[in-house]
C-alpha cells in the first residue's frame, strides 16, 4: 500500500475541482476581452470567477490580479510593490520562501536593500524584532503566515498593524494558511496576499495576488491588457475556474477538515512519540495541523526516505527547493538547526483526506528502517 | 434551435483536442508529484516533464536543455527581452524590433525605454515584411537584440526569419522572435532560422492554455525575470505545470503528425473564404496573398463601415471572428499593425481578421461567407456613404465619410 505525505509539494485536484474545470479544458471559449459570444462567455466566467475567489478573501472582485501561482504572485508583491519608489528597503523574515527572498536579491541590484528579521528557535518571527528592523528607509515588509516547511503560524496580524501604522506597506503570503484559516483581508489590515490553488485541493500553477484598492503596482509581465494591465498574457481560464471551485469548497469545508487534520496530526505526533530520540521542529500548541517537520539526530534522511521510498512512503527532507539545491533548508538554519541536524531531518504533510492506517502503515515502516540505519551507522 | 457556431479566431485560441485532454488528465488526479519531489511520484512528474521538454525541443530543431517552459507567450517574450536587455553588458543598450510586433514584445520594449534603454522600431512594407537592409541600418555597436515577429498575429505575414537572423548574427547581435502564432503552422528550425531565442505556447495549437516555452540557444545569457527554486534550469522559478506541459507536448506531437497535410487544409479553405470575400465590392486583403501568409489567417479590410459593427452582427449569426488584435481589442486605438502597412485609421477600423484551425471546413467557410455579405450589405445600407450606391466616385466617398469622421 502507498501512503502519500507530501501534499504542500503536489496534491491531487479534488474531483469536483476537476468537474468545474472540464467544461472550459473541452471548449475553446475564446478570449475574455473578445466580443463574440465565445469570448462573452469566457468574459461572464472570468467575472464569476473573480468574485469568488474576492469573496474567499473579504475582498473586491477588481482587488484579484491572476497569476501563475504563488511564485509569481510574490515576486509580483515584492518587486512591483518596491519598484514603484525610486529606492527604499524590503523587511521580510529569514524563513520567507526563496520567491520572495532571490527576489529581495535581486532587488538589491537595482539599488534597493533588504532587512531580514530573525527568527527564533521555533521559527517565529519576535514582534519587537519588527519595531527594531523597522526604519525610515522601509518601504514594504513580507511575511507568509505559515512556514511551508515546519506549519510554524507567524503572528500575521499583529505584524500586519506594526507595519502599517508606520505607514508601510504590507504583503502576506497565505499559500499554506488558506488550508487552515478564514481570511478577511478587510479587517486583517493587508495591503497585498498571495494565495495558490495547488494547496486547496486546484491545479496547479494557478494563483492569485489581492491587491487593495488604490495600492500601486509595477506590472511584471508586460502585453495585453488583461488583469486591468497589472498583468498581462493568456487567462488560463479553465485553471482560474478550477482555483475559483476549490476555494468555494475550502470555505464550505474549512471547519471540517481542520478537524480532520487536527485528528491525523494527533495521531502522527502519537505515533512518532513512539520512535526515541525523535524530535519535532516548532511544535507549539498553534502548528499547522498535518505540516510536521522532524529529525532523528544521526541518522541521515536520505537513506529514511530511500527505504520509505521503496516501501511506497512518499515524504521529503525539506522544501522541493533545498531539494533542487541539495542545500540544507534555510528554514531550519535560521531556527538554529546544525547542518547534520538539517541533514537528518524529515517532513511529512497531510491531506485531509489522508488516512489514520497511512500514517499506522508509514511507523511500521519507518521503525524497521530506522533501526536498520542505525545499526549501519554504529 | 441554435445553429452550430462556426469559430474563426483560431489565432486567438484553439479548442483543445480531446487526446489532449486524456493525456493531461492523470496528471491531475494520480500523477500529482512534485517534479522536484525525490520520492516516486516525483520522479514520475520530473520524468513527464522531461519527456515533453524532448518532445517540443525536438519539433523546434533545438535541445531539449534549450527549452525554458514558462506559463505564457507573453511570459516567454518578457522573459527574452528583458532577460536579454539585463544580462547584456553596460555599453549594450539598443533593441531594435518592428512596428508590426503584438503587445507582449512592444510592451516590454516600452519599459526598456523608460528604464533607459534605446528601441528603434523598424517599418515594414506594404504586407508587414521586414527589410534585411532596413534592420542592417539600424543596427549600431550598442544594439544587443533584435525581435521580429515569426507569423504576425494579425495579418498573417511570415518572415524570412533566416534572412533577418543572418544580419543579427554576423553582428553578435542576439535574434529573438514571437514564434506563437507561427508553431506548428509553417516550418520554424531554431538552427537553420538563425535564431537565439524563441517563444512558443500550446492553446493556439489545440492545447491547454497556461503553459508556454522560450528557446534560448545554449551559450545565451539572459537573466530571469521571475525568482525562487531553481526550477527550469534555474531559469523560471514555481513548480512546473505538469498537466499542461504534458498537454503540450501532446498537442505538438498531433500537430507535427500532419504539418504538411493540415497546413494545407488551412490554406485551401483560408484561399475559399479569401476569393469568396474579395468579390464584396471595396474590399481588399491585408498581408501577403501567397506562401509567406500563415495557413491560419486572413485579414480583409471592409470600407465604410466599423469593423466592431460586423464583428457583433456576425456573432448574432453564429460566426466568431475578432476585429484588430484580439488584445486590444477593448481599446478603441486602430492596430498598430494595420496602420504599419499603411491602412488609414478608418479601414482598421473596418478590418476583421478570419482565423482557422484544421478542424475548420470548406462548407464553414461557405455559409460564413454568406454571412460576411448579408452583414456588409446590412451595415453599408445604414452607413452615411458608400461609393457606388451613394456616387460614381470612390474619392467622394472617402471624403464624405471622412468628414463624417471629424464630427464625432
Amino acid at each position: 500500500m502507498a501512503a502519500y505525505f507530501d501534499y504542500i509539494a503536489g496534491s491531487p485536484i479534488d474531483p469536483r475541482v476537476i468537474d468545474a474545470m472540464l467544461p472550459y479544458l473541452k471548449e475553446a471559449y475564446g478570449n475574455p476581452i473578445s466580443q463574440h459570444k465565445p469570448g462573452q462567455a469566457a468574459a461572464m466566467a472570468l467575472q464569476v470567477s473573480r468574485e469568488k475567489v474576492a469573496a474567499f478573501l473579504n475582498a473586491s472582485p477588481d482587488e484579484i490580479i491572476f497569476t501563475s501561482g504563488g511564485t509569481e504572485s510574490n515576486n509580483l508583491a515584492v518587486k512591483g510593490l518596491l519598484t514603484v519608489h525610486d529606492h527604499g528597503q524590503l523587511l521580510a523574515s529569514a524563513v520567507e520562501p526563496h520567491s520572495i527572498l532571490k527576489a529581495a536579491e535581486s532587488l538589491e541590484r537595482w539599488g534597493y536593500s533588504t532587512s531580514l528579521v530573525p527568527v527564533d528557535s521555533n521559527g517565529q518571527i519576535n514582534l519587537l524584532n519588527i519595531n527594531k528592523h523597522l526604519n525610515k528607509y522601509t518601504r514594504l515588509a513580507s511575511a507568509a503566515w505559515v512556514v511551508a516547511e515546519t506549519g510554524a503560524v507567524q503572528p500575521i496580524e499583529e505584524i500586519a498593524d506594526i507595519v502599517r501604522s508606520s505607514g508601510i506597506t504590507f504583503h502576506g503570503d497565505a499559500t499554506v494558511a488558506a488550508r487552515f484559516f478564514p481570511i478577511d483581508v478587510r479587517a486583517m489590515n493587508i495591503d497585498a496576499l498571495t494565495i495558490c490553488a495547488g494547496t486547496l485541493g486546484g491545479p496547479p500553477a494557478i494563483g492569485a495576488l489581492y491587491l487593495r484598492e488604490g495600492t500601486r503596482i509595477q506590472p511584471m509581465l508586460e502585453g495585453g491588457p488583461q488583469e486591468m494591465g497589472r498583468r498581462s498574457g493568456k487567462e488560463n481560464l479553465p485553471y482560474i475556474v478550477g482555483f475559483a471551485r476549490a476555494l468555494e469548497l475550502a470555505m464550505s469545508e474549512r471547519q471540517e477538515r481542520f478537524k480532520k487534520m487536527k485528528k491525523l496530526d494527533l495521531h502522527l505526533k502519537r505515533r512518532l512519540s513512539e520512535i526515541s530520540d525523535l524530535v519535532i521542529h516548532a511544535d507549539l500548541p498553534s502548528r499547522a495541523p498535518g505540516i510536521l517537520s522532524c529529525r532523528i539526530d544521526g541518522i541521515e534522511s536520505e537513506a529514511l526516505l530511500m527505504d520509505l521510498d521503496e516501501a511506497g512512503i512518499y515524504a521529503t527532507a525539506g522544501s522541493p527547493c533545498a531539494t533542487m539545491l541539495h542545500k540544507p533548508s534555510h528554514v531550519l538554519k535560521a531556527m538554529g538547526l546544525s547542518e547534520e541536524q538539517a541533514a537528518s531531518t524529515i517532513n511529512f504533510s497531510l491531506s485531509w483526506d489522508t488516512q489514520i492506517s497511512e500514517i499506522d502503515e508509514m511507523i511500521s515502516v519507518l521503525k524497521p528502517a530506522l533501526d536498520r540505519l542505525k545499526a549501519i551507522s554504529f | 434551435m441554435p445553429e452550430r457556431l462556426i469559430y474563426f479566431d483560431n489565432n486567438d485560441t484553439t479548442p483543445m483536442l480531446e487526446p489532449v485532454l486524456q493525456a493531461m488528465l492523470p496528471y491531475y488526479t494520480e500523477h500529482y508529484g512534485n517534479p522536484a519531489s525525490l520520492h516516486q511520484l516525483g520522479l514520475e512528474a520530473e520524468e513527464a516533464v522531461s519527456q515533453a521538454r524532448t518532445t517540443i525541443a525536438g519539433f523546434l530543431g533545438a535541445k531539449p536543455e534549450e527549452l525554458i517552459f514558462t506559463g505564457s507567450a507573453t511570459e516567454a517574450n518578457n522573459l527574452a527581452i528583458l532577460g536579454a536587455a539585463y544580462a547584456a553588458p553596460d555599453h549594450k543598450r539598443h533593441l531594435i524590433t518592428s512596428k508590426i510586433e503584438h503587445s507582449a514584445v512592444l510592451n516590454p520594449m516600452k519599459r526598456l525605454e523608460k528604464e533607459g534603454f534605446r528601441v528603434t522600431y523598424l517599418d515594414v512594407d506594404g504586407q508587414g515584411f521586414v527589410s534585411p537592409d532596413n534592420l542592417k541600418k539600424a543596427m549600431t555597436p550598442e544594439t544587443l537584440l533584435v525581435s521580429i515577429v515569426h507569423g504576425n498575429h494579425e495579418i498573417g505575414t511570415v518572415q524570412d526569419l533566416k534572412d533577418l537572423g543572418a544580419v543579427c548574427r554576423e553582428r553578435g547581435v542576439l535574434f529573438h522572435t514571437d514564434a506563437a502564432q507561427s508553431f506548428s503552422k509553417v516550418p520554424l528550425n531554431v538552427v537553420e532560422d538563425l535564431v537565439d531565442l524563441a517563444s512558443i505556447n500550446a492553446h493556439k495549437m489545440h492545447g491547454p492554455k497556461g503553459v508556454g516555452a522560450l528557446y534560448v540557444r545554449s551559450g545565451v545569457r539572459i537573466r530571469k525575470i521571475l525568482e525562487g527554486a531553481p526550477q527550469e534550469n534555474n531559469m523560471r522559478p514555481g513548480t512546473e505545470n505538469v498537466p499542461a506541459i504534458v498537454g503540450f507536448a501532446e498537442a505538438a506531437r498531433i500537430a507535427f503528425a500532419n504539418l504538411a497535410a493540415d497546413a494545407r487544409h488551412m490554406a485551401t479553405i483560408r484561399d475559399r473564404l479569401i476569393d469568396q470575400l474579395l468579390e464584396i465590392p471595396h474590399s481588399h486583403l491585408n498581408g501577403p496573398r501567397d506562401h509567406r501568409r500563415l495557413p491560419s489567417n486572413a485579414d480583409i479590410t471592409f470600407k465604410y463601415i466599423e469593423g466592431e459593427a460586423i464583428l457583433m452582427h456576425l456573432s448574432m449569426r453564429g460566426v466568431c471572428v475578432s476585429s484588430g488584435s484580439a488584445c486590444s481589442s477593448k481599446s478603441l486605438t486602430p492596430s498598430n499593425v494595420l496602420t504599419a502597412i499603411g491602412l488609414k485609421h478608418e479601414d482598421a477600423h473596418g478590418s476583421i481578421r478570419f482565423s482557422f484551425s484544421k478542424l475548420n471546413t470548406a462548407e464553414e467557410v461557405d455559409i460564413a461567407a454568406q454571412k460576411v455579405r448579408e452583414v456588409v450589405e446590412l451595415l453599408r445600407s445604414m452607413t452615411a456613404f458608400v461609393p457606388g450606391i451613394h456616387s460614381e466616385t470612390e474619392g467622394a466617398g472617402e471624403g464624405f465619410y471622412k468628414k463624417k469622421k471629424d464630427e464625432f
